[in-house]
């Protein structure tokens, strides 16, 4: 009798533990479409101490569904909207002093990542993590540039989502806000293969085979804001969706203005203080 | 009593094999990120890593913003030619 109980206790434990084992991160698409796009930007993961708060905060302003993947090494959630994933986020390190904090990460599409990474540290960037693998998702590496900005190194394996209109909530543009735009394009230019041409004001426009991928953009000199990669998010309607943003405590960084092509947008700083932007487009309404 | 100890080791020894297969199969990394830690592949803390706020006593807003270029839709690739139809003999 006593063996039979030790037998069933463990068969049970051994069981429970199989059941919770972690589950993978999986492939970037859905879909393979088994082309490579070097220079694109192809996902982003937002770096955060606090991943229960940033996800139900995004979640809740653009109606995304939330999938947590706890694996051995902690907390990676996916956000999706009906389209298929959007963004990730990522559990960052903690803090010196304990406070929450988050940052976004852009992730450059490359077809040669330990070159790419090479070309990091050659051009006084920093790898921080990688190259390495995640099975089923492809090859990564995590960096900051010079001035400090953080972003990301990926060969997909399933292949970078191809050029396509982008719906709402979905990711429309990637703008780097630096203290000196012209001195980082030679370094996205190693890095990433982008070539650069100057834009308005100061502004650098990030370019590969004649696309639009980017764009980096000065920051004032007298500002406690450092350099980083802001993703711009599509949506139909910038005044609800500001409303929205405030009710689920956001705070504006940046007004909201309408640029010469049509598009409104402002930036916005969620309730850890990742920086991100709302983009309401000409056709935002038409594509709703 | 000899009997009890076989028996029971041999219990425990296979439930720790199958737990000790299963941890071992489920890590997503193909090797220990370094560092350690239950940062996303590892990543470490250093100052500056969530950068300066954008908000409070210091910060000054940014006042060009580039308006965002969409990349035009990618066009299907051509449909490869048809397959010849196997003539029948």
């Amino acid at each position: 009798m006593v063996y039979r109980i030790v037998l069933f206790l463990l068969v049970v434990a051994s069981a429970s533990t199989a059941g919770a084992a972690p589950e993978r991160i999986p492939p970037l698409l859905p879909e393979p479409t088994h082309e490579r796009i070097p220079g694109k930007i192809v996902w982003a993961d937002l770096f955060t101490t606090e991943s229960n708060t940033t996800a139900r905060f995004y979640s809740s302003l653009f109606d995304w569904s939330v999938r947590t993947i706890a694996d051995a090494q902690g907390k990676y959630v996916i956000l999706s909207s009906s389209a298929g994933p959007v963004v990730g986020i990522a559990r960052g390190p903690d803090r010196k002093d304990g406070r929450p904090a988050s940052r976004w990460m852009a992730y450059f599409s490359t077809d040669g990542i330990d070159d790419a990474a090479a070309a990091v540290t050659q051009n006084g960037g920093r790898i921080l993590a990688g190259p390495g693998a995640i099975p089923e998702r492809g090859m990564h590496a995590l960096a900051a540039d010079p001035a400090g900005a953080l972003f990301g190194l990926m060969t997909s394996t399933a292949g970078d989502p191809v050029d396509a209109e982008v719906g709402e909530g979905g990711l429309l543009w990637f703008n780097l806000f630096a203290r000196d735009p012209q001195a980082l394009a030679p370094f996205y230019a190693d890095v990433a293969g982008l070539e650069s041409h100057d834009g308005r004001r100061g502004a650098v426009m990030l370019t590969r085979e004649g696309v639009d991928r980017a764009s980096i953009s000065p920051l004032g000199e007298e500002t406690s804001a450092t350099a980083t990669w802001v993703p711009f998010f599509k949506v139909a309607s910038m005044d609800r969706k500001l409303k929205l943003a405030r009710r689920l405590g956001a705070k504006l960084v940046v007004e909201p203005d309408t640029l010469e092509n049509g598009t409104r947008v402002a930036v916005l700083a969620d309730t850890t203080g990742g920086i991100f932007a709302l983009a309401e487009t000409p056709h935002s309404e038409e594509s709703r | 009593m000899n009997r009890f100890i076989r028996k029971t080791l041999s219990i425990v020894a296979i439930a720790a094999a199958t737990l000790g297969v299963t941890s071992c199969s489920s890590s997503p990394y193909s090797s220990p990120p370094p560092g350690g830690g239950a940062a996303y592949m590892g990543v470490g803390y250093y100052d500056g890593f969530y950068g300066g706020p954008w908000y409070g006593p210091g910060y000054r807003p940014p006042t060009v913003i580039v308006p965002p270029s969409r990349p035009p839709p990618m066009r299907p690739r051509p449909l490869p030619a048809p397959m010849p139809m196997p003539r029948g003999r």
